[in-house]
């Protein structure tokens, strides 16, 4: 692949119900493209792209696999190494808003303890469609500990934004860490994101509508 | 795309399709090699299609018949379970009240059904770009059919993303060979079979049919165990087919590739679980799909060959595959480039039937041949279950890559030298059988005990041993005969291969009379015979591998021959290989490490890799001098414990793109080695100074710094990338001359991978 020099490689996943526009999220950030009649996903596709954080380069590895993989034949391999989720809903659908805690189940079973989360409303076009509130999902998002944000994949409202976020965070708990660590061998503990690290991450480092 | 043709092109069409003959046997014919002329493309493919999946053996006459059943079948089964959907207003004559709590309430069912359906729309609605399924009439039949399907078959689990891409073409293909019935006169009407196969009513009804005996075969495919909703495990038979298609039937064919593939840590299922659930729908464009499904349908309706067709695609890549780290060969098999013609995909169809006849080594290097004009060395079916050392495999390995990559003379001679298995397999017969036998009479033995030095001649026995018994086959037995450009090179190859024969001839003689000797006698004398056997051997080793060498026209000068040979064996390691030919494979290297006590594999490598072993030194030196403390206290970089410690810094960061053109060979065998390749590695900073430099702007926001100095910083990055590039290689590749493994990016930057407490 061109381009392939980087300082740090994270490997991202998008989960949520089908139709949420998680293939459009990741089309939208790797190529700048949205298709309103894309196709589902089947299986797992995958992409990639580097962004600048401080000086450093990152690299994002960005999984995106079917709705319907709950039904996992793939779960584990898809979870592995994951360090960051964007778990999408459909602003305009409520159900797969309420399926959102059914998806943090998964997050909890399946990936790493201290995987960075975020909370993602698709869809943020639809405005006379709306059927879950902005303050409703904040508020959902903070008791849980997770970052929030809305996005239009179709007018790229924010896509940019929840990457770039979500990555920094990454980022800036990888390096802490690693300074924290250095001269001891560090171990996955040392990457647990306290409560209150995460509740004021999100306050600060957040940007949403 | 239109829907429906005229009925004049159908009845030429529905001509042309039973020109070829009704019987099975007759249609696969005709669709064999999909040229223009195929039933399914010059005529009704939906007829063709029935005819492989329906009717089989079934004469013309009954045709009629067995749809007649099918049609009458579906009929029914939509007014069962359709019937509320189809008609809502019939519910409310029904004397049930909608909000009872009853569970067998017609009301809660057709609730449920809806909620079915909607789930189904919602991928219906997105099926490929087509105009013809984005009809609103098509998309319901597209969800009836798949409804009622789902209905039907409840221990498939419901519906499954993916069917509808499966079902979708069947109905197309049956919806643009459809016949309006009215719209044919009655005098037009010849052919009642014609006009009954091809009715436009029962296009759905058709489709259906199609599928569900589709469906037959592949619902395993989309079953997800017994723990679909509670069990975590991914024992399921798609997770299993690809573990199966991966660790067997690709390691079976083209053993390099399926490590390389494991070693890259690329999981089958990831890619597999799309070609094979879509029956490769999504894979290759639409036209070239259809003709990959005319073949399937035609020679394996029962989808037995489904494996060795991702063996197949996996082959046709593999030289790009091998030299892909772990993104890149995912994206290559998620974006599986389109086969060129006239090797469109069916003829993957081809290729898995020949695999399913040859599922060895020599099966796949035939097919590996045959669409990218190079082959593999044969890797070792091991006759026995003796012990490899891995760093052997690794050079064995090294060796093949070498061989199929280098200079277009190494291409040349892995044409000329293609062997057939059988060829193959009796040399190695009979490499095994010659050691067996000299190690029983102790000769390996001696050498060993008398003259250590020999033992790097015999590692040349080997390798020149080989010629001496191609003898039997001359050249021309094996060379592809459309090669005739290179036939005088050739002549003179054997020419000088004879003579080299010859001489090794002499050799194999004096030891076999040591060894029938059984050491009696002087000692001295025996030593000195195999001294100089060896030294023969030697010279002709480096003659085989150097062929610029001319051959003295009389007996040789044994004891001068050692020099060059160790001369040109570090000078020239390409040749060698265009000399040596396939029979030097890792098998013969295997027998002989074991035969003899571990050789120096050190300087073995030298002279076959391309990287000269004086470069590790230069490795050595550099890391002493560029790595800041505290790096510098591990700078031994083959020596595996150091190494770890050393890549305590700079882990995270990732040398550059791999050299494009030249192999890499692959690391030594996987272990869970170094910290840089564990899971942590993501963690660690790429630089410690330069990180904690740059820590001081903590704005979370994480805008890029417009500093003025960023010039400056993305400097000293880039060195610190290239110092990190380079640390990489030697820890990872300890054997330095093995070359640098790079260790995927999945390695790198992953987390444990994720292990759930039973």
């Amino acid at each position: 692949m061109a381009n392939d020099e980087y300082d740090f490689l994270f490997k991202v996943v998008l989960i949520g119900d089908s139709g949420v526009g998680k293939s459009n999220l990741l089309s939208r950030f790797t190529r700048n493209e949205f298709n309103l009649d894309s196709k589902s996903t089947i299986g797992v596709e995958f992409a990639t792209r580097s962004i600048q954080v401080d000086t450093k380069t990152i690299k994002a590895q960005i999984w995106d696999t079917a709705g319907q993989e709950r039904y996992r034949a793939i779960t584990s391999a898809y979870y592995r190494g994951a360090v960051g989720a964007l778990l999408v809903y459909d602003i305009s659908k409520h159900q797969t808003y309420e399926n959102v805690t059914r998806w943090l189940k998964e997050l909890r079973d399946h990936a790493d303890n201290n995987i960075v989360i975020m909370l993602v409303g698709n869809k943020s076009d639809l405005r006379h469609l709306r059927a879950v509130p902005t303050e409703e999902a904040k508020a959902f998002a903070s008791e849980n500990h997770l970052s929030f944000i809305e996005t239009s994949a179709l007018d790229a409202s924010n896509v940019e934004l929840a990457f770039q976020n979500i990555l920094t965070e990454i980022y800036r708990i990888v390096s802490s860490k690693a300074l924290e660590g250095a001269g001891q061998e560090p171990n996955l503990k040392g990457f647990t994101l306290s409560d209150s690290e995460a509740a004021n991450k999100e306050k600060t480092d957040k940007g949403c509508c | 795309m239109t829907t429906m043709r005229s009925f004049a092109e159908q009845k030429s069409r529905w001509d042309e399709t039973l020109r070829h003959g009704t019987a099975i046997a007759d249609l696969q014919r005709a669709v064999k090699f999909n040229g223009p002329s195929s039933p399914c493309i010059a005529g009704c493919r939906s007829v063709c299609w029935k005819a492989f999946l329906l009717f089989r053996d079934a004469p013309l006459a009954q045709w009629p018949l067995i749809l007649g059943e099918s049609r009458g079948i579906y009929d029914s089964l939509c007014g069962q379970h359709l019937k509320f959907i189809r008609h809502p207003e019939l519910l409310t004559s029904l004397t049930v009240d909608p909000l009872a709590d009853d569970p067998d309430s017609p009301w809660e069912t057709v609730r449920k059904d809806e909620a079915i359906r909607a789930e189904i729309l919602q991928d219906v609605r997105r099926l490929p770009d087509a105009p013809f399924y984005h009809q609103e009439a098509v998309q319901t039949m597209i969800l009836d059919i798949l409804f009622l399907y789902c209905k039907l078959n409840p221990h498939v689990g419901g519906y499954r993303q993916g069917m509808h891409e499966l079902l979708a073409p069947l109905v197309q293909v049956v919806a643009q060979d459809a016949l309006e019935h009215s719209a044919i006169s009655p005098d037009e009407l010849h052919d009642a079979t014609m006009a009954d196969l091809l009715d436009s009513r029962y296009v759905e009804h058709d489709a259906y049919a199609l599928f569900s005996r589709l469906m037959g075969r592949a619902s395993p495919f989309y079953e997800v165990g017994s723990g679909a909703q509670s069990g975590m495990s991914d024992k399921n038979i798609i997770v299993e087919k690809s573990k199966y298609i991966h660790e067997v039937a690709l390691m079976k064919v083209d053993q390099e590739l399926a490590e390389h593939l494991r070693n890259i840590e690329v999981l089958p299922q990831i890619f597999l679980i799309r070609w094979i659930r879509l029956l490769f729908g999504r894979e290759f464009p639409y036209e070239q799909m259809l003709a990959l499904w005319d073949t399937i349908f035609a020679y394996d309706p029962e989808l037995d060959l489904i494996d060795l067709i991702c063996v197949a695609m996996l082959l046709r890549i593999r030289w790009t595959l091998l030299e892909a780290d772990y993104s890149v060969a995912l994206q290559l098999m998620l974006k599986y480039p389109v086969p060129p013609p006239p090797h469109g995909p069916h003829t993957f169809v081809d290729d898995a039937i020949y695999l399913r006849d040859h599922p060895n080594a020599a099966g796949g290097v035939t097919l590996i041949f045959k669409y990218t004009g190079r082959s593999p060395t044969v890797p070792t079916p091991t006759p026995t279950a003796r012990p490899s050392p891995p760093s052997f495999q690794g050079f064995g390995s090294l060796r093949q890559r070498t061989l199929g990559a280098k200079s277009p003379l190494s291409t040349t001679a892995a044409r000329l030298l293609q062997q057939p298995g059988g060829v193959e397999a009796l040399f190695q017969g009979a490499t095994k059988n010659m050691m067996e036998r000299g190690e029983k009479l102790g000769i390996n033995q001696a050498v060993r005990d008398a003259v250590g030095e020999i033992r790097r001649n015999m590692q040349g026995l080997q390798e020149a041993r080989t010629p001496a018994r191609g003898r039997g086959t001359s050249f021309n037995d094996t060379r592809p005969t459309s090669i005739s450009d290179y036939s005088s090179t050739l002549a003179t190859l054997e020419r000088r291969n004879h003579r080299l024969a010859a001489m090794l001839d002499e050799s194999v003689n004096n030891l076999k009379l040591v060894a029938t000797s059984g050491l009696e006698g002087d000692a001295n004398k025996h030593i000195e015979v195999i001294e100089v056997a060896a030294a023969k051997v030697q010279f002709v080793k480096a003659c085989l591998e150097d062929s610029t060498i001319t051959l003295p026209e009389e007996e040789l000068p044994p004891l001068g021959a050692l020099s060059i040979s160790n001369h040109t064996e570090l000078r020239s390691p390409t040749v060698a290989l265009d000399t040596t030919p396939v029979i030097m494979t890792s098998a013969v290297i295997d027998e002989t490490r074991s035969a003899l006590s571990s050789p120096d594999r050190g300087a073995h490598t030298t002279g076959l890799a391309t990287l000269p072993e004086e470069d590790q030194g230069d490795h050595h030196d550099k890391m002493d001098t560029d790595i800041p403390e505290p790096n510098t206290k591990a700078t031994n970089a083959t020596d595996p414990l150091s190494a770890e410690t050393n890549l305590l810094t700079p882990t995270a960061a990732v040398p550059g793109p791999p050299p494009a053109a030249a192999p890499r060979p692959p690391g030594p065998i996987p272990t869970r080695s170094t910290l840089a390749q564990s899971s942590f590695a993501w963690m660690l900073e790429p630089d410690t100074t330069l990180s904690s430099a740059h820590h001081a702007p903590t704005s979370p926001s994480g805008r890029p710094s417009s500093s003025g100095n960023s010039a400056q910083q993305k400097k000293r990055q880039t060195a610190s990338r290239e110092r990190n590039a380079f640390l990489f290689g030697e820890v990872i590749a300890p054997e330095g001359a093995g070359g640098e493994r790079r260790p995927s990016e999945d390695e790198i930057f992953g987390l444990q991978p994720i292990r759930k407490p039973a």
